[in-house]
């Protein structure tokens, strides 16, 4: 029992940065005015691409690149369907998880000749460069990289957002793209960034899934976590920490199903356990959502071009 | 001018698009294939003929089908209303398994049995649709997240009632066979494979035409969909629309659960729906939502499903190939705006050109 704490807060972390990468990522989408429910594809897509670049070339940062790379490939599918052409963004999106799914699928056939998991692949569990810090030091190189760089990714995104230019015309973009547009600011142009980087940081979420906390990628792996960092995205009220903050939030409950499988003899049959996370996610969501909340981005989802 | 416009809006244009958007997407996954080092056309061959090859293959593929026809009806209905449900998959699991249970525990003449197995079905199916709508009505948690989480959860439940309190304790992950009062009857006999769930999902079709069409509430359903502050300022209950919209959806969903155990597999299986719900949608925007239009799409994917189980085994490229086909086919819907756009610039030119 004694261990209790330090291993809820380690599985915490490891189980709420996938969701906060992907999280943050579509939190800045949003931001600038394009809905992407398809996060989960991302996620799975490049939980495979990073398992795919680890095998290939044996290094797990390249892996990790891969992963992200093929997070911004699909997820410029959406962008160009939703941005360019003026597309339903809900079901544009829906359209990222189905191929995320076939080429998943696909792929595992075709490079590792197999279904249902790839072979495993190098990984990256833990942070050795932290290991000489006295006392917590053992603790914190125990930690994937991955936990470090998602705080990391934080920091920047509230500073870019609350600070510079560019997370202004971010806000502008996703408010009123008409008077955006007469400002000088090119729309298309900053909705573009924001989709591809909300695509590279789901793509940091996946990765993280396939090489960061295993060694391999599973068909199924992802588990509706996309779906998931999307409620952290309204839980959080598209404000960085908030969003940040649910999202380790659906991390915890994670951890906590994962503590109760560890404990010997415990009376829950395992599928109850596994439901936790699901179950309060959905608790916690029923209990912070209000009425009116859903408005916040004032032209969130509505297309802006000259085919409508 | 204006008569190049008339004849350019309507059905016409959306059968057009949608053959676009198909043809399209299987050149694009023809090179996807390509890439791969792949014949294209023989993986084609070998999906067409795993579909249709034999008639024995077709009537699967019709089988194959029933489902994806309700599972689309279902996202079309809800989707009417703006409501995004895509946990269908979930309402199905459900509804299969309430099916299972009533259709093997319960004694009731035949016919009549039938009826309660399948009522049965669609009740739980509503049920777990319902609890998504009123979660979304009073609490405003997005549609599509409550969904997909009572997906998960259904999943889990299922597999915990089929492996715990109704295993059929023959050491498999199943229920007991349902009795032979509540089967749905055969159509065929062997080797064809077609029961009289075909019959159930077309009757399902006229009904929610019906109902979207010639009645008050697919009126309201409609407007509500169109637009939910006009139908606000006109009087109408918004929310009471759209939770009816999304039990009407899951009714479906259990329907279509209830058949597959009614009809071909006679008890619940652990993982017995393997993603007919998260097809429906394809399918529904195929259609553009409209009913009639969903037999034609879901036949369609219903036989790429079956063809694809050959495809697998003949040229080696896994069957999810069909998820990205499906995925490419919205991609390509989801761009009807530019298709149009450039289709109307392509037919005024023409019309500028016969006219001079």
């Amino acid at each position: 029992m004694l261990n209790m704490i330090p291993f809820l807060i380690s599985k915490t972390l490891a189980m709420g940065t996938p969701i906060a990468f992907t999280a943050l990522g579509g939190c800045i989408s949003e931001r600038s005015g394009v809905n992407n429910l398809g996060l989960e594809g991302i996620m799975l897509a490049s939980a495979f691409g990073a398992a795919v670049g680890s095998y290939f070339s044996g290094n797990a940062w390249v892996g990790i690149l891969f992963g992200v790379g093929i997070g911004i490939l699909i997820s410029l599918i959406h962008g160009i369907v939703s941005i360019t052409f003026g597309g339903k963004q809900a079901v544009s999106s829906m359209a990222l998880v189905l191929i995320a799914t076939g080429v998943s699928g696909v792929g595992l056939r075709g490079v590792f000749a197999q279904s249902g998991s790839s072979a495993q692949v190098a990984n990256l569990p833990t942070s050795p460069i932290f290991a000489k810090i006295p006392v917590i030091g053992t603790w914190m190189s125990g930690l994937s990289p991955f936990v470090y760089l998602v705080f990391l990714t934080l920091a920047i995104i509230v500073l870019v957002i609350t600070f510079t230019p560019f997370g202004l015309h971010i806000t502008m973009v996703g408010e009123n793209p008409k008077a955006a547009e007469a400002a000088g600011i090119p729309v298309h142009l900053v909705r573009y960034i924001c989709v591809m980087i909300s695509g590279a940081l789901g793509g940091m979420g996946g990765a993280f899934l396939s090489i960061g906390n295993m060694n391999l990628f599973q068909t199924g792996m992802v588990a509706g976590r996309g779906y998931l960092a999307l409620g952290a995205v309204t839980m959080g009220k598209w404000n960085p920490k908030w969003v940040f903050a649910s999202a380790m939030f659906f991390g915890m409950f994670d951890a906590i199903q994962l503590y109760i499988q560890t404990v010997p003899g415990n009376p829950i049959p395992s599928q109850f356990v596994q439901m936790i996370p699901y179950v309060m996610s959905l608790a916690l969501l029923c209990i912070t959502m209000k009425r009116g909340d859903s408005n916040i981005i004032a032209a969130g989802g509505e297309p802006y071009t000259k085919f409508i | 001018m204006k008569q190049g416009r008339k004849s350019f809006s309507g059905l016409k244009i959306r059968i057009l698009i949608t053959t676009i958007a198909l043809v399209a997407s299987f050149l694009v996954g023809g090179l996807i294939l390509f890439l791969m080092k792949e014949n294209p056309v023989k993986t084609y061959m070998a999906l067409m003929q795993g579909a249709f090859g034999t008639p024995a293959a077709f009537t699967t593929s019709l089988t194959a089908s029933v489902p994806l026809i309700l599972s689309g009806l279902a996202v079309a209905v809800a989707f009417k209303c703006s409501a995004f449900n895509i946990g269908v998959e979930g309402q199905m699991l459900v509804g299969g398994l309430a099916a299972a249970v009533v259709g093997a525990y319960v004694k009731l003449p035949a016919g009549l049995h039938l009826i309660v197995t399948l009522l049965a079905g669609m009740l739980a199916g509503m049920f777990w649709a319902y609890i998504a709508a009123l979660l979304k009505v009073k609490r405003n948690v997005h549609i599509i997240i409550a969904t997909i989480l009572l997906n998960y959860i259904a999943q889990y439940l299922v597999q915990y009632l089929i492996l715990g309190p109704f295993n059929s304790n023959e050491g498999q992950a199943v229920t007991p066979l349902i009795q032979k009062t509540a089967e749905l009857p055969e159509l065929l006999k062997a080797p064809y494979v077609l029961n009289f769930g075909i019959v159930l999902a077309v009757a399902a079709i006229a009904v929610i035409y019906l109902l979207l069409n010639k009645t008050t509430l697919g009126y309201e359903m409609r407007a509500v969909g169109m637009n939910e502050k006009a139908s606000r300022i006109n009087g109408m209950n918004v929310e009471r629309n759209m939770v009816t919209a999304m039990a009407i959806s899951g009714m479906l969903a259990g329907l279509a659960g209830a058949i597959m155990v009614t009809g071909s597999m006679h008890r619940a299986i652990d993982g017995f729906s393997s993603g007919y719900g998260y097809n429906g949608i394809p399918i529904a925007l195929m259609a553009h939502n409209n009913p009639i239009g969903i037999f034609f799409s879901a036949v369609l994917l219903g036989s790429m499903r079956n063809g694809s189980l050959l495809m697998q085994s003949m040229v080696g490229i896994s069957k999810d190939f069909v998820d990205i086909i499906q995925g490419l086919i919205i991609i390509f819907l989801c761009s009807e705006n530019a298709i149009q756009y450039y289709l109307k610039k392509f037919m005024i030119r023409r019309e500028e050109k016969t006219d001079a």
